[in-house]
């Protein structure tokens, strides 16, 4: 585990120390529309997260958030090469932990930053077409690993309970297939995006 | 008609060594290709001061391109480099490739190959994980050799700077008893105080044989927009264009050739100062290894001189 994440458990524990004082969870429910990076030649499509956060206030301004993410299929452009055309496409799902802390600037809106890391597993699939008479087919293969996020928020309060949610946010996925595979091809996943979503607080 | 396919060699090759064709209006389809059975073209060209070989090859069955797939790839090869013909050039069912030959050998071999994760290199993914292998081919095997000619050493003009379109130059190089064939190209750039004009020629020549020799007047690379005559030399258009683009686009600094042969006709180069970038190919046949193959088969190898013209 590396430094960033000690740090991070570091700060996680503090905050569950002051559990005491706190009174306040929201759990929150946002879509994530986000266009997936493997940093290599792919261009996918833009896809859907759905994310559900637990948040959990140890001080009025800090929560400890935890949530779960889980993708629909996202697709990379279909292209042509000289093997064949092929498609990849991408599902993902996984655990976060991590801070957010806040700042209520008016009677109904705050803003709030969010960072932690996470757990995923990440299943890859590629569809390859070759001329008639030969075989066509899909490969199918799963990795998991951590990874870290990141994200800066706008909530709005429509009442006291229920709340609007915004996030500019980036999930990375660190090391993909590392060990399955040759250190050359190991990549890491980035989704950029935003967060769309509804908070109820308890 | 052999001589009518064989004078079409460089553009065809150098066509088929294009990666791309940006806003080069060129036919897709390889011309010249028999209508009927299946008929395989292999090229090959080094161009003096590259320490590479520039290889394509194309397939065809019944005049339609055929494509590789599923792995199936041709590796070109010196004594001391190889390559995969990854890319596709400009013409439907063309690959192409640039082969390192710093030792400038002669003999390029060309193999047939099924190499399923090779083939997949440029793919983002871990395609050794990701793999769907329909086996090799109907191709794999297959073989062929070119040898190159010499490189036309000590390509001259007897002058370089000329003022009247009228003028005429010898060109002239070390002979070759091969009986290898000769062909000369140009890249002309005319500019007056505002505006370049860029085109290329392919000049009639009195003969093509490699004697070392060649007058060549200046009208087979100058002309009067204003003259409705036909001029005597062949514009490059087509096919023969995109390769000397091509071409281009390798020598010189980079990006300084980019759509050289794409400007409009805003200057008139009788009347203007022009650069002509005079390249010349010594071509010379070579054989498949399996008589079965229909097709053709070359190498070549090039240089280039630049003349200037400035009736001001």
């Amino acid at each position: 585990m590396n430094r960033t994440y000690k740090l991070i458990l570091a700060l996680i524990c503090f905050a569950f120390s002051n559990a005491p004082q706190a009174d306040n969870m929201l759990i929150g429910a946002n879509v994530f529309y986000t266009i997936p990076d493997a940093g290599g030649s792919d261009d996918f499509h833009t896809g859907k997260i759905l994310v559900v956060n637990y948040n959990y206030y140890s001080l009025p301004w800090l929560a400890v958030t935890s949530g779960f993410f889980a993708s629909e299929e996202i697709t990379d452009n279909t292209r042509r090469d000289i093997v064949g055309t092929y498609q990849a496409s991408i599902e993902t799902h996984g655990f976060t932990l991590g801070l957010r802390p806040e700042h209520l600037f008016s009677k109904r809106n705050k803003v709030y930053g969010h960072a932690g890391f996470l757990l995923y597993k990440t299943k890859l699939k590629v569809e390859e077409y070759f001329a008639p008479g030969l075989i066509t087919g899909s490969s199918t293969e799963t990795t998991d690993g951590n990874g870290y996020f990141f994200a800066l928020g706008w909530a709005h309060s429509f009442t006291q309970k229920v709340s609007f949610q915004f996030e500019l946010k980036t999930l990375r996925q660190l090391d993909l297939f590392d060990g399955q595979t040759t250190a050359e091809n190991v990549f890491d996943m980035s989704y950029t995006g935003f967060n769309l979503g509804l908070a109820y607080a308890f | 008609m052999f001589t009518r396919y064989f004078s079409s060699l460089p553009a065809i090759l150098f066509s088929m060594f294009s990666l791309s064709a940006c806003d080069i209006e060129i036919d897709n389809n390889l011309p010249d290709i028999p209508p009927q059975g299946r008929f395989v073209v292999v090229g090959a060209n080094q161009h003096t001061a590259i320490a590479s070989v520039q290889v394509a090859i194309a397939i065809f069955d019944n005049a339609i391109p055929v494509s590789l797939v599923g792995g199936d790839v041709v590796q070109a090869s010196t004594r001391e480099d190889s390559i995969l013909l990854l890319k596709d050039g400009v013409y439907n069912g063309s690959y192409a490739a640039s082969l390192p030959n710093p030792a400038n050998f002669n003999q390029i071999d060309f193999l047939m190959v099924h190499a399923p994760l090779e083939a997949r290199q440029d793919r983002w993914y871990p395609v050794d994980l990701l793999n769907i292998d329909p086996g090799p081919g109907e191709f794999v095997g297959a073989s062929a050799s070119i040898l190159l000619p010499p490189q036309p050493l000590n390509l001259q003009t007897d002058s370089n700077s000329f003022i009247n379109s009228n003028d005429s130059f010898m060109l002239s190089w070390s002979p070759e008893s091969a009986g290898d064939i000769m062909k000369v190209r140009s890249a002309v750039s005319c500019t007056d105080d505002t505006n370049t004009y860029t085109y290329g020629t392919e000049a009639t020549l009195i003969d093509d044989t490699d004697d070392g020799s060649e007058n060549i007047s200046l009208q087979q690379f100058i002309y009067d927009i204003n003259d409705t005559t036909q001029p005597p030399f062949e514009f490059l258009l087509g096919q023969s264009r995109a390769a000397l683009q091509e071409l281009l686009t390798l020598i010189k600094e980079e990006g300084s050739a980019e759509d050289f042969f794409n400007s409009v006709s805003l200057v008139n180069p009788i009347n203007s100062a022009c650069e002509i970038q005079l390249f010349l190919f010594r071509q010379r046949d070579s054989t498949f290894d399996s008589i079965e193959t229909n097709g053709r088969i070359f190498g070549s190898r090039s240089a280039d001189v630049t003349l200037n013209y400035d009736p001001n």
